[in-house]
């Protein structure tokens, strides 16, 4: 079949036609979206293709029906010799001096919709089902070709769903599905295809591979951001500072300054990474020195409220290194200090590490001290990243609005030891790329444990879902 | 043939690019290398792949590669010779001057060592045979290693580290290292076995020896029975063998040279069985899996240093841009003066379009004010009955309010509305915007919708827009609309 199956997504003007192919696409520049009527009034086209790039499937995003009423008053007023059918009516139509004036815009849905396998009619479901929606749905009956609404916006509080459903069904459109283009559902992605796939026999194949390629795309993209989470955690777990111990307090609170902000920029390297990884562009961010300064995220690592906004109590080593004076002030909460408040860290830090052994034993005997992330620090950063994952797991590429954070944070992570890979980091500088000097990405252990740390957060992710 | 040899190159390429990647903790922008890859078209390691090669490194990194090529061949050529050279040399230790050759000597010396070491090979496969990254046999591993390294010694090039830590990035996968250190392992011994063959046979072609044998602690009938398990291959393949009586012959200090020949054989064809046949088979099978590793190997394309481009090298679709233009523009919009118009006396008539407010809720109430509807528009037929009913007044009523929904997108079905109601009355029609909350409750700019309503309104020349909370006599809009159409008690 050389042919490609092409689906005209057609529906009242400012329902989301544009989101939806947007949201099927991955794309977020396609088209034009805004919440006024007529924003689209041009035909485009666009592919959806495989991971092994070929397309399988042609979407055209069609202007929107804005005078129903009088279209149908023009369909139904044809009249010639002999009785036509829908099909025959529509082409006379089109021929009609009225499909190149009044009824431009709707003359070109039409046109697509005869040269289409199938059409997605898209219904802004927060809307009542008015005479208008009806009398669409009358006209694209005229064109004899399989009609799939799809009920956008049902994650609105608004939403009319049952309604819809119940009126659509009357119209004896019983396959329907519901389908939000701003909160994203991969099950409600994976049925709109299936639908489609039972109404459509002669593409059942392309169809077949579409929904198989879109999970293994969707399992890898998981995969993929869980590793990024694994490798900020081992780098930052692993991330110290070496400060000698005559250091005056000034320099001392400089170094650490220097530390936490090394900390931010990897963490905010990340939430790039991940952006991109999601084909979210990063523009809407770019000039915000913190990560997505909407909601929690443009609370600032070393703060003391992003923890408690994370359910983090303040606890263990924090307390106890405030209580024994070993913090400086509020700045250099979030950096722990590594000999004394936390001996074993410590120890097995000196044992199993590549820093310049002798050079860190003569700090040691000197007074000197290491300084690395507190595991509070850690809590919050694997957190925030689940919750940015999250968010990005559910957001269409319709979506206009600036990202929120989710308020569900995993509790295994917030409270209790931290995985055992995050552990073993912290003794392993060499894991870390903090540590520039020492750090070598080929070692097998530290694969392993990214790999082991992989897993661990991606069934955080299928349980939160 | 050469065809997966190929890909293993391209895919080390790769490798060596990600881990550079990975130590700079970014991606080597290079647009026209990516922009051909995609055209080059392929699944996402394909892309991966024609980047990488691509890239200025990558280029590199190739280049490297050759020369890597040619200092490997001379090591493993060096390699190679050597192992002959020490088989050589077994043998040239066990046919020495003397012309007595002890058995139990020879055959440990020419076999002893490397049977234990494929017992051990053989029992560290069947160990792990899975989980086994980097094994293949002690020899294969340690050459392997040393290959590695003289290859960073001889070659100082950065790109030669990237490529050798690439290759053993590589080798972990898919038990690739496993069998190639195992072809290389057994390669090695079967040469060593060849060397010593070749040897033997040529100092029992040029000399002549007494074979002996002697033992301390064993009786004469275990060694009988040693002999005999290690000929049962020679006798089933029809080929001479020491039997009891010579074995009992040939012990030291019996008779000298008794059976050479059958001696020379059974040493000979022990190494022939014991030593080159099943290392040459081992290194073939272990070279055969090695080559099926290689064509199975695939780049970890859900590594984070690949991740990393897939937005810039896949696409899960593309545009095909626009197919039918945007209709030409019908002209600019009438401008039409809309201007606060004067207190209206009369009757006053209410239409409503599209609404969302129940039924019961209609007409609305609202303190002061008094209306006639003619009914809701909410569908065709009910659109025609207003329009008619409007049209059937003998007398034009002293304004009619057409009140619309500000949760609804102002469309040109409702222009068109406004703008027939407009023509089917002489008195003056004006548009009331209502449900401004319910707009708000969806979370949308209520000013927005206000400003693209009052465009329609202005387009089907109505004379006013006003929004109002008909359900809210206190909403500003509520109070202008009573000061201009309110009967005269109420007006404020």
């Amino acid at each position: 079949m050389s042919r490609k199956l092409t689906i005209a997504v057609v529906g009242h003007t400012n329902t989301g036609k544009t989101s939806l192919l947007r949201t099927l696409s991955r794309d977020e520049h396609f088209g034009e979206v805004s919440d006024e009527a007529a924003t689209t009034r041009q035909v485009e086209g666009i592919q959806l293709l495989l991971s092994d790039g070929k397309p399988v499937l042609v979407l055209l995003d069609t202007p929107g029906l804005e005078d129903p009423e009088g279209l149908l008053d023009a369909l139904d007023g044809l009249s010639g010799p002999e009785r036509f059918d829908g099909p025959e009516r529509v082409r006379r139509f089109l021929a009609s001096p009225d499909a190149d004036t009044r009824y431009e815009q709707e003359a070109k849905v039409l046109r697509q919709m005869l040269a289409s396998d199938a059409a997605i009619y898209v219904i802004d479901c927060r809307e009542p089902v008015l005479g208008k929606y009806r009398e669409e749905l009358t006209i694209l009956t005229y064109c004899a070709i399989p009609v799939l609404p799809v009920l956008n916006f049902v994650a609105s509080e608004a939403s009319r769903e049952p309604e819809w459903r119940e009126q659509l069904a009357r119209l004896n459109l019983h396959a329907v599905v519901a389908f939000d283009t701003v909160v994203f559902d991969e099950g409600g992605e994976r049925r709109l295809y299936e639908k489609l796939r039972t109404m459509l026999d002669a593409f059942d194949a392309p169809l077949a591979r579409l929904i198989e390629d879109r999970r293994r795309q969707s399992e890898w993209l998981r995969r993929a951001a869980a590793e990024y989470l694994a490798e900020l955690l081992i780098d930052t777990a692993g991330g110290m500072r070496v400060i000698p111990g005559e250091t005056e307090p000034e320099s001392l609170r400089k170094r650490i300054l220097a530390h936490q902000q090394e900390v931010r920029v990897r963490e905010q390297e990340t939430v790039d990474a991940l952006l991109r990884l999601f084909r979210f562009s990063h523009s809407h961010y770019q000039h915000h020195d913190l990560p997505l300064v909407n909601g929690a995220w443009g609370m600032d690592l070393f703060n003391a409220d992003a923890l408690k906004h994370y359910g983090i109590r303040l606890g263990g080593g924090a307390a106890a290194g405030a209580a024994a004076g070993a913090t400086l002030d509020a700045a250099t909460l979030g950096v722990t200090l590594g000999l004394g408040t936390l001996g074993g860290t410590a120890l097995g830090a000196l044992l199993g590490t590549s820093i310049p052994l002798r050079r860190r034993l003569w700090d040691r005997l000197h007074g000197g001290s290491e300084w690395r992330v507190a595991d509070d620090t850690l809590r919050l950063l694997a957190l925030r990243q689940f919750s940015l994952v999250r968010a990005l797991l559910r957001r269409g590429h319709a979506a206009q609005t600036p990202l929120a954070s989710g308020s569900d944070p995993a509790v295994r992570w917030s409270r209790g030891p931290l995985p055992k890979p995050v552990r073993e980091a912290r003794l392993k500088p060499q894991w870390s790329r903090l540590n520039p000097e020492v750090f070598d990405p080929s070692r097998g252990d530290r694969q392993i444990a990214v790999q082991r740390l992989t897993e661990e957060i991606l069934a955080e992710f299928v349980t939160s879902d | 043939m050469t065809q997966p040899r190929h890909r293993f190159r391209d895919r080390l390429v790769a490798e060596a690019v990600r881990l550079e990647e990975d130590r700079l903790g970014r991606i080597l922008d290079d647009p026209a290398a990516e922009a051909r890859a995609r055209e080059a078209g392929g699944d996402f390691e394909q892309r991966i792949l024609r980047r990488a090669g691509q890239l200025p490194l990558g280029r590199r990194i190739e280049a490297s590669l050759e020369g890597l090529a040619q200092v490997r061949a001379w090591l493993l050529f060096a390699l190679m010779l050597l192992a002959f050279l020490a088989g050589v040399g077994a043998a040239g230790a066990v046919f020495g001057r003397e012309s007595t050759v002890n058995i139990l000597v020879a055959l440990s010396a020419l076999l002893g060592l490397q049977l234990l070491m494929l017992l051990l090979w053989v029992v560290v496969s069947l160990y792990r045979p899975r989980k086994g990254g980097n094994r293949g046999g002690m020899l294969g591993r340690a050459a392997l290693g040393s290959l590695h390294w003289l290859g960073r010694r001889f070659s100082r090039r950065p790109e030669s580290a990237l490529v050798l830590s690439a290759s053993v990035g590589l080798m972990r996968r898919q038990g690739l290292g496993r069998w190639l250190a195992g072809s290389l392992t057994h390669g090695l011994w079967a040469l060593f076995s060849l060397g010593a063959l070749l040897a033997s046979l040529f100092a029992l072609s040029v000399r002549q020896y007494d074979f002996v044998w002697g033992t301390t602690l064993l009786d004469e009938q275990s060694f009988v029975l040693i002999l005999g398990v290690l000929s049962a291959p020679m006798h089933g393949l029809g080929w001479p063998v020491p039997d009891a009586g010579l074995v009992s012959v040939s012990r030291i200090g019996m008779v000298g040279g008794a059976g050479r020949e059958v001696w020379s054989s059974f040493l000979l064809s022990s190494l022939l069985l014991y030593g080159l046949v099943p290392r040459t088979l081992l290194a073939l099978f272990s070279l055969v899996l090695a080559r099926r590793s290689v064509g199975k190997l695939r780049l970890d394309t859900s590594l984070p240093g690949y991740a990393r481009l897939s937005d810039r090298l896949d696409s899960p679709s593309r545009s095909m841009g626009v197919l039918d233009p945007r209709p030409k523009d019908q002209g600019a919009p009438v401008a039409h003066q809309r201007q606060k118009p004067h207190p209206i006396a009369g009757e006053v008539v209410l239409i409503g379009l599209e609404l969302e407010r129940d039924v019961r809720h209609w007409p609305p109430r609202l303190a002061g004010l008094e209306w006639t509807t003619l009914g809701r528009a909410d569908e065709r037929s009910q659109r025609q009955d207003v329009i008619a009913a409007l049209r059937a007044r003998s007398e034009a009523p002293g304004v009619v309010l057409v009140v619309c929904s500000l949760a609804r997108t102002p469309d040109r079905g409702a222009e068109r509305f406004l703008s027939l109601v407009r023509e089917s009355t002489d008195a003056p029609v004006w548009a009331i915007l209502d449900e401004g909350n319910r707009l708000e409750a969806r979370g949308a700019d209520g000013a927005r919708r206000v400003r693209q309503w009052e465009a329609t309104v202005s387009r089907a020349g109505l004379a006013y827009a006003l929004e109002v909370d008909l359900d809210n006599a206190d909403h500003p809009g509520s109070r202008e609309l009573a000061g201009l159409v309110g009967q005269d008690g109420a007006r404020p």
